[in-house]
């Protein structure tokens, strides 16, 4: 489920990135766009019963998208993020809070600027011409969740609104 | 206030041309063993003489015996429902204490005591994916204790806490 929400601030990427106000898209030019995945968002084993959460700085488990572009690119990311993993004939329900994903110009901590997955989020390219985007969730096997594996598709939109 | 907005979107869109990418990425995970508990020996006082306190030590003939297992180093609460008397219709004799200690390996020596009480979840690991319980007890026979065969359940509840 997800919505548009770019009339409202949605994150801000400190000095690297700069949340956009909507009239800034208007009536400029394109830049290239290159997105890249870099990694799945792995789970790894759990435990029937047990929640099991994974940070969006998890490095090693959360799913990583690298994003190129032009310095002063204004761009749309929006993921589109299963209810659920399937597998062993049932389903694994999932969950994705507020912080769930972050985008950073690196991998350190402190740069993270956190959003809500859930919702459409726009970013521009300040002083940097690439970023990672930082996925994490929780999942919620039940007590009588059947051994198996499980996997589900989760989609990331990128798109270009110009520079 | 989303229409007018994904309106605005749309006229943003279409002035410049913009693209969109979408990548697809995976969520997985991996479902594993899920714990078994299984009762090897009820805890057996045997023949018992009215007004004698009898007991049966954990490593005893007699002693209660069950196993736990499940994913190898795993976390777990273990929750043990001890019952205070052992019945016979109406006629109840009480049972004074309960000596319980686990293993990793199926042997008593060695056997490492756990506080327990009745209810109240305990932690515990299952270093090697198996974890031996081994139950002790005492029972006080009242001097006009009312012959018969006596019998209580005594319950063993397990369930991951993590890995």
């Amino acid at each position: 489920m997800h919505r548009c929400t770019a009339s409202a601030p949605l994150a801000l990427l400190s000095a690297l990135l700069f949340l956009a106000p909507r009239a800034q898209a208007q009536g400029r030019g394109q830049g290239t766009l290159v997105v890249r995945p870099v990694q799945n968002l792995s789970f790894g084993s759990l435990l029937p019963g047990v929640p099991t959460t994974i940070d969006a700085l998890d490095l090693a488990r959360s799913a990583q998208i690298e994003v190129k572009s032009l310095q002063g690119a204004l761009f749309e990311i929006r993921f589109t993020l299963p209810s659920a993993l399937t597998g062993a004939g049932a389903r694994l329900p999932l969950a994705f809070s507020s912080s769930s994903a972050g985008v950073s110009a690196s991998s350190a901590p402190s740069t993270l600027v956190r959003f809500d997955p859930n919702y459409a989020a726009r970013f521009v390219f300040l002083t940097t011409n690439k970023v990672t985007f930082f996925l994490g969730g929780q999942a919620r096997p039940t007590g009588r969740q059947p051994i198996g594996t499980y996997s589900a598709p989760v989609v990331v939109t990128i798109t270009n609104l110009g520079v | 206030m989303i229409t007018r907005h994904l309106i605005t979107t749309l006229t943003v869109i279409g002035s410049t041309g913009l693209n969109a990418q979408s990548s697809p990425i995976a969520a997985t995970a991996d479902v594993v063993t899920p714990i078994t508990v299984t009762g090897t020996a009820p805890l057996e006082f045997g023949t018992i003489f009215q007004g004698v306190s009898k007991s049966i030590q954990f490593n005893a003939a007699g002693s209660g015996r069950l196993s736990v297992t499940g994913v190898a180093n795993a976390q777990m609460a273990l929750t043990f429902t001890l019952p205070a008397t052992l019945s016979n219709g109406t006629s109840t004799m009480p049972i004074g204490s309960y000596n319980i200690r686990v293993n990793d390996t199926n042997t008593t020596a060695s056997a490492r005591a756990i506080a327990v009480t009745s209810g109240t979840p305990v932690t515990a690991n299952l270093v090697a994916g198996a974890l031996y319980v081994f139950i002790g007890g005492r029972v006080t026979s009242a001097p006009a204790q009312q012959f018969g065969t006596y019998t209580a359940a005594i319950v063993l509840a397990a369930a991951y806490t993590g890995l």
